[in-house]
């Protein structure tokens, strides 16, 4: 009697072991699926935070404001020194500012002569922020907006300071946020005062690494780095960050948004988004040229770039002098 | 006694830990939103699922865990079946430590929950690893781990203090 319930306490533990292996190989699996970036597994995604969103929403409430009475009270507490200092700068940025007007009339007379494209017109569409990433494992951030108010995959997230990231995934009434820190997220940009390209990389970390920066380009920290618009997917211009480091081929960048204080942002929604899908994006940059019969065409030529045959070309020589 | 069935009241034990450990998981979402626990929350879940599963292992079986897991990488953007795999090791290495730790002192409880938890910051670092090729940030999941493990007797006391009143009350052990 004794060893039949011992075998049976034995078979439910090893049932329960198998059972807890299995599921296990399940969540590897399913970790596995998402990365394939498969379709299916990217709408069940989509439901899934359809459906949390509301929760994470009503939980952040009294966290966040707890947060924002603790970083009042901290507020309070520096308000006579910053004063001060803010009476300072205000006289400081009177005389920048009158400098920048001087800047910004020459900058439009440059404008007007050298035919430069100004980018589509964006419309910002203003979202709160649910949740940020509490994990290190992806800069993801969620917001309350989404297909409800135009938003797309690909659009440029922005506060006032400058860029956030921009747009994953897509639901009804909310979006995800792929942040510039994330280790997936690569924006090309240019340097601000000599416009050398290169692109930025996060590191899942609260900087960024500068990458692929022409060899003779010359670098200064505290520079400014804002997007290029190479690619297409983010418009150009917008402030990404400064320069805090270089240490020989590591360049570091600290975002110009703080993004642990992201309450609000504003996402730019363009009429006619591209979107960012590879084959959308190849068939932009690499758009064949347009079929033309009378087209003079490098097939058939000799080393001289002369056609090889000859006959078609005195054919053609013969019908112009007629 | 609340409960007259034993099935009734094992029920309930898992409604309760459900609720409470998905709780867990949106509040650490939540703490995301603190400037200073900004990609580094500490992870109270952890803590919530180490205890219920060495205390009350019928009330956390293993899908409502596995799907909370889910709940949470949803609400923060990591791979699908991360968190629950996470959570797994955890039940796991309860389980599997249960005979010692359910007679242990707190100091030695733990010890176990620092030591499980080295375990899985390891885990962390192979999984990301395998994802985006490169190492994680080291000072971010040191600190969240850190505060983590910190934070672990507070849930200890708390969820000890909770069964004396239960006890109290005419509960079991």
């Amino acid at each position: 009697m004794a060893s039949a319930q011992g075998d049976r306490k034995r078979g439910r533990k090893k049932n329960g072991i198998t059972s807890h292996v299995l599921i296990f190989i399940l969540c590897i699996s399913l970790m596995t699926l998402g990365k394939a970036d498969i379709s299916a597994m990217n709408s069940l995604r989509t439901i899934m935070t359809g459906l949390t969103m509301p929760i994470a929403d009503v939980v952040a409430v009294p966290i966040r404001a707890v947060t924002s009475m603790v970083e009042s009270a901290q507020a309070a507490a520096k308000l006579r020194e910053e004063n001060l200092k803010l009476k300072e700068d205000v006289k400081r940025l009177s005389r920048w500012r009158l400098q920048a007007e001087l800047l910004q009339s020459e900058n439009r007379q440059l404008r007007s002569v050298s035919g430069v494209i100004v980018p589509e017109a964006t419309t910002p569409v203003s979202a709160r922020v649910i949740a940020i990433n509490a994990d290190s494992f992806a800069h993801v951030v969620m917001i309350n907006i989404g297909r409800d108010k135009g938003i797309r995959r690909g659009n440029a997230v922005t506060t006032t300071d400058g860029l956030v990231g921009m747009i994953i995934d897509v639901g009804a009434r909310h979006s995800q946020v792929l942040l510039l820190t994330d280790i997936n997220a690569m924006i090309p940009v240019i340097l601000s005062s000599s416009s050398w390209p290169a692109t930025t990389v996060g590191q899942n970390t609260t900087s960024l690494k500068l990458r692929f920066l022409p060899a003779e380009a010359s670098i200064e920290v505290d520079e400014l780095i804002q997007t290029s618009g190479h690619g297409g997917v983010l418009p150009a211009g917008i402030p990404v960050g400064r320069i805090s480091s270089i240490n020989n081929d590591l360049i570091t960048i600290d975002p110009i948004v703080d993004l642990k204080r992201l309450s609000f942002v504003s996402v730019l929604v363009t009429e006619d988004d591209p979107g960012f899908s590879t084959k959308e994006l190849l068939s932009q940059a690499y758009s064949p040229l347009p079929e033309d019969e009378d087209a003079f065409s490098l097939q058939g030529l000799n080393a001289l770039g002369q056609r090889e045959d000859s006959d078609v070309l005195q054919d053609s020589n013969q019908q112009n002098g007629n | 006694m609340l409960f007259d069935r034993k099935a009734d009241q094992i029920l309930f034990q898992q409604v309760f830990a459900f609720v409470m450990l998905l709780l867990a998981a949106f509040v650490e979402s939540g703490l995301g939103l603190v400037p200073s626990f900004y990609g580094s929350a500490p992870k109270i879940s952890f803590c919530l699922l180490f205890l219920t599963a060495l205390y009350r292992p019928l009330a956390v079986p293993l899908y409502p865990v596995m799907l909370v897991g889910l709940i949470y990488d949803t609400v923060q953007g990591s791979p699908f079946g991360y968190t629950s795999s996470l959570y797994l090791i955890i039940l796991g290495v309860v389980e599997w430590r249960r005979q010692f730790l359910i007679i242990a002192d707190p100091s030695v409880i733990w010890s176990e929950f620092v030591i499980m938890l080295s375990g899985l910051m390891v885990y962390i670092f192979l999984v990301f690893f395998i994802f985006h090729g490169a190492w994680p940030p080291f000072a971010e999941i040191l600190f969240q781990i850190g505060f983590t493990a910190l934070l672990f007797p507070i849930f200890n006391w708390m969820i000890a203090f909770g069964r004396q009143v239960g006890i109290y009350l005419g509960g079991d052990q």
